[in-house]
């Protein structure tokens, strides 16, 4: 299997990584890569700045188009991530294994969430 | 292009409408702040704006004593939607500190130097322009007025920031730009930050998403669940939310959401929701948060990269 790096950064043109367009260009990478066998390796050196929007959609979505077995097997370990961005990241694919495994649990959260504490 | 939400302070003329703002307050002087009165003189004005098309307005604000400066950025917003009706509103009765607080603010054309350094004025942003908008934040934000946040705050406060706006781009499904605007208050030692936009609120969305019917307090409340998300398709979401609140929580500030008529707000943990008397035009987030951060960020796990995916 094929190892190709790709740095976030670079492919984003910077290390703001906030939007959801510009995730969408880091996932479509990682797809193609993916779909042709390879095992991709994400790099964030010189990301300053992220969220959770962003990456939702350069890697939530794969977990919509490939089964977790198989990301597990042609993601590498992310390299040059700090802390919070391992914690981001870890985030985003939890939430995205339950968000394609069961896409309308939202719905039965729905009973807690209003019975907070009326003001 | 001029914005055409700006208004100008003017005196009347004949032919003008006259409209009060803050009316219905029972005092002769107000506050105007990110509460639930504050909002609902800001709904009440749109109310009493929706009825008039093509109509020279005058806005009266003789007895409003102060108005929290990143609140500007929610009342450009009733604006801006008065003048898609092709209405020309202009401001009277300013007494000289709102004055200065709108000129710095940039809600009215009329300019003034902000020596404190403490204004992020109004800034409007199209949906795609998430860089830009980042850009905007770190250069108003990341200065030496704000002091003693830790660095591993500061950078949570302007992912916290990135995340309102990426959502309001993801959500708003609005014809208007995203407005924003900020204030630093050195003597609460509090920034502010305000991102509005005049989308369909979320009351539409959630009911939608549920298909159950709740007000829009509820369904603002429901929004702002962690891993809740009205986004259907191949991405997923609702995680701005929880790296919000997580970070508000920490802070000990306040987090405010006002969507159609219903207000939600968290204060350090503590949560409320209220109801306003009319409903706003849009959604506006507003973050409110103590630059004094002794607070130690909370230890979290950190994940191990070979088990990531």
């Amino acid at each position: 299997m094929k190892d190709v790096p790709i740095n976030v950064a670079q492919v984003v043109g910077g290390g703001i990584c906030v939007s959801a367009a510009d995730g969408h260009r880091v996932h479509d990478l990682v797809y193609d890569h993916i779909l042709a066998g390879h095992r991709v390796c994400l790099s964030f050196e010189s990301v300053t700045r992220m969220t959770t929007a962003f990456l939702n959609t350069a890697v939530g979505q794969l977990y919509g188009a490939f089964p977790p077995d198989r990301l597990r097997e042609q993601l590498a370990p992310p390299v040059c991530a700090d802390p919070r961005q391992l914690v981001q990241l870890k985030l985003v694919v939890d939430r995205a294994k339950v968000f394609f495994d069961n896409p309308v649990r939202a719905r039965a959260d729905f009973s807690q969430a209003i019975e907070s504490d009326d003001g | 292009m001029p914005n055409p939400g700006r208004a100008d302070e003017t005196r009347g003329l004949a032919g003008d409408v006259t409209l009060r703002f803050s009316c219905s307050a029972p005092q002769a002087s107000v506050e105007v702040k990110a509460n639930t009165a504050g909002f609902n003189a800001m709904a009440c004005l749109h109310r009493d704006l929706s009825g008039f098309h093509d109509a020279n307005i005058i806005v009266e604000f003789s007895k409003v004593a102060w108005f929290d400066g990143h609140l500007t950025a929610a009342l450009d917003l009733v604006f801006r939607q008065a003048a898609c009706r092709r209405n020309v509103v202009r401001l009277s009765g300013l007494r000289p500190r709102l004055r200065d607080t709108f000129c710095k603010n940039h809600l009215i054309s009329k300019r003034k130097f902000d020596r404190h350094n403490t204004v992020m004025p109004i800034r409007a942003f199209e949906v795609d322009q998430a860089l830009a908008f980042s850009g905007y934040a770190k250069r108003h934000l990341d200065r030496p007025e704000m002091p003693n946040m830790t660095a591993a705050l500061r950078r949570c406060f302007f992912e916290s920031i990135d995340e309102i706006f990426a959502n309001a781009a993801l959500h708003a499904r609005a014809s208007l730009p995203v407005i924003v605007g900020g204030q630093y208050f050195p003597r609460r030692q509090v920034l502010a930050f305000a991102i509005v936009d005049g989308g369909e609120g979320m009351q539409r969305a959630v009911c939608a998403k549920l298909h159950r019917a709740l007000s829009p307090a509820e369904a603002i409340a429901w929004a702002m669940e962690p891993y809740n998300t009205t986004r259907q398709g191949d991405v997923p979401g609702g995680l701005g939310s929880k790296v919000l609140r997580e970070f508000i929580e920490e802070n000990g500030g306040r987090i405010t959401v006002v969507s159609a008529g219903g207000l939600w707000q968290q204060h350090g943990a503590l949560v409320s929701r209220r109801h306003l008397a009319a409903p706003y035009p849009g959604t506006a987030v507003l973050l409110e948060m103590k630059t004094i951060a002794a607070l130690p960020h909370r230890p979290v796990e950190i994940p191990d990269p070979n088990n990531i995916w």
